[in-house]
């Protein structure tokens, strides 16, 4: 199985709303005021659309989505296919 | 856009204007007069099919896309805008459990609001907060049988008449969450508002809930997810309506500014042979044009399915209210004394409901917070791309 790395597609998407021109992979986009919280529908859309699958109820927190490696881990997770 | 593509929008179009066509001009004036919609309304609507054609069909709905469900509101804001704040509301309550309920959920709440069985109110605003909506003061204690709901909303469209609320409240840790709330549980009593500015027939209501019980299975969206993702996805739905409610109201303006303008004489000639009358014509038809690109674009992208969506329908929101308001203000000018009047334009009408859009589905203020806040990085990044560019690197 490849393990897709999104981090670069997650900074690209990000940087249409982001106004600082650096911002680490870590950095709470959240917490450091970059974005606001009214982003957080426009990252589930994003994860949908880049994944084309639908992000569920029990996904939808803020903890996913608060940095660029939070995101990816997450798309990480929800991306494998399911084993058993 | 395909020609199909085309026709078939065309066609929904007709379609919603036939229905709303039954309605006669004096009927509409009648509600608003009577703050007041009369029943058998939304039943027509429902029985037209109007009122979930964005759902998909498994679900009760008719499978428009964004731009069809655009050009619906589009016909209801040139007809009413009472009665498009019923079909926003009624919209967000389905677009929530759309978006963020569970898949039991959706089948279980989604075909009879879809088909209009049942309608639904947005119940978030409250008497202390609004704008700030993270400072809601609703309640909901867990129970043995599920949660118990207390606190107050207020300023709710239909809640006089809704069949089921969709209730935003915290739970005793303060995570935000939201919760379908149906109009007839115990405890719950609604108050309908009158003596309003504009909407008047949309059936405003203030709600009180008193240790009202409700399933633990009527929580939509999971525990901290009320706002940022319950409320804020149906918002943007909210938004997409309000744009287009604005825009086709703007062009009722339009066209009764300039049938009026060729009718009425002053000083030997037609109004609309001054020019200081057709300087406020040439901006009203000037915003109506850049505003249905907005509205346009925004409803495209989320047909699409485009993460950027959300911030082309906040901005369109933003810009279609406004421009409309200030062409309603112009529409009553141009009419005069008539405009001042019900019994002879529904240009007042208009102008006294179109203010509103500027308020509801997220303050104007809160949209510029949100277009500032989220849309200066297009710009920094492209400066940088340019700069990159123009170096040869």
């Amino acid at each position: 199985m490849t393990n897709t790395n999104y981090k670069q597609d997650i900074r690209t998407f990000l940087e249409n709303f982001i106004s600082e021109e650096d911002f680490a992979d870590e950095d709470d986009i959240f917490e450091l005021g970059l974005v606001s919280s009214l982003m957080a529908m426009q990252l589930v859309l994003f994860v949908e659309k880049t994944l084309d699958i639908r992000v569920e109820s029990e996904d939808l927190n803020l903890d996913n989505f608060r940095s660029i490696d939070r995101m990816d881990t997450f798309m990480q997770k929800v991306s494998a296919p399911v084993h058993g | 856009m395909d020609k199909h593509q085309s026709s078939q929008r065309a066609e929904r179009r007709l379609e919603v204007a036939r229905v709303l066509a039954g309605f006669s001009p004096a009927d509409i004036a009648a509600w608003d007069q009577a703050e007041s919609l009369p029943a058998d309304v939304p039943a027509a609507l429902a029985q037209a099919g109007l009122l979930g054609t964005f759902i998909d069909t498994r679900n009760g709905g008719r499978g428009w896309d964004a731009v069809c469900f655009g050009l619906l509101c589009a016909e209801f804001g040139q007809a009413s805008l009472s009665l498009l704040s019923i079909i926003t509301v009624h919209s967000m309550v389905m677009e929530a459990i759309r978006l963020s309920g569970t898949e039991q959920q959706r089948a279980d709440w989604l075909p009879a609001l879809a088909r209009g069985e049942k309608l639904g109110a947005f119940a978030l605003t409250e008497p202390d907060f609004g704008s700030e909506a993270t400072g809601i003061q609703t309640t909901l204690v867990q129970c043995e049988d599920g949660y118990r709901v207390s606190g107050r909303k207020k300023w709710i469209s239909y809640a006089a008449r809704a069949d089921l609320l969709l209730v935003f409240g915290k739970l005793e840790d303060g995570s935000a969450v939201a919760c379908l709330l149906p109009a007839d549980t115990d405890g719950l009593s609604i108050t309908p508002m009158k003596g309003l500015l504009g909407f008047r027939a949309a059936m405003l209501g203030e709600i009180e809930m008193q240790d009202c019980l409700i399933p633990a299975a009527n929580l939509i969206g999971g525990k901290g997810a009320g706002i940022n993702y319950v409320a804020a996805g149906a918002l943007d739905l909210g938004r997409l309506a309000i744009a287009f409610g604005s825009l086709g109201a703007m062009e009722a303006c339009v066209a009764d500014s300039v049938t009026y303008a060729n009718k009425r004489k002053q000083f030997g000639q037609a109004l609309s042979k001054h020019q200081l009358i057709q300087q406020m014509l040439a901006d009203m038809i000037t915003a109506y044009k850049a505003a249905e690109r907005l509205c346009w674009h925004a409803a495209e992208l989320r047909t699409a399915g485009s993460p950027m969506a959300t911030m082309e329908t906040a901005t369109a929101k933003y810009f279609t209210s406004t421009h409309a308001v200030t062409v309603a203000n112009q529409a009553v000018q141009i009419h005069g004394a008539a405009g001042c009047s019900a019994g002879e334009s529904r240009t007042e009408r208009f102008y006294r409901d179109l203010k509103i859009t500027e308020i509801i589905e997220g303050s104007n203020q809160m949209q510029q917070v949100m277009i500032a806040q989220n849309g200066m990085g297009e710009f920094v990044q492209s400066a940088l791309r340019r700069k990159r560019l123009l170096a040869g690197n």
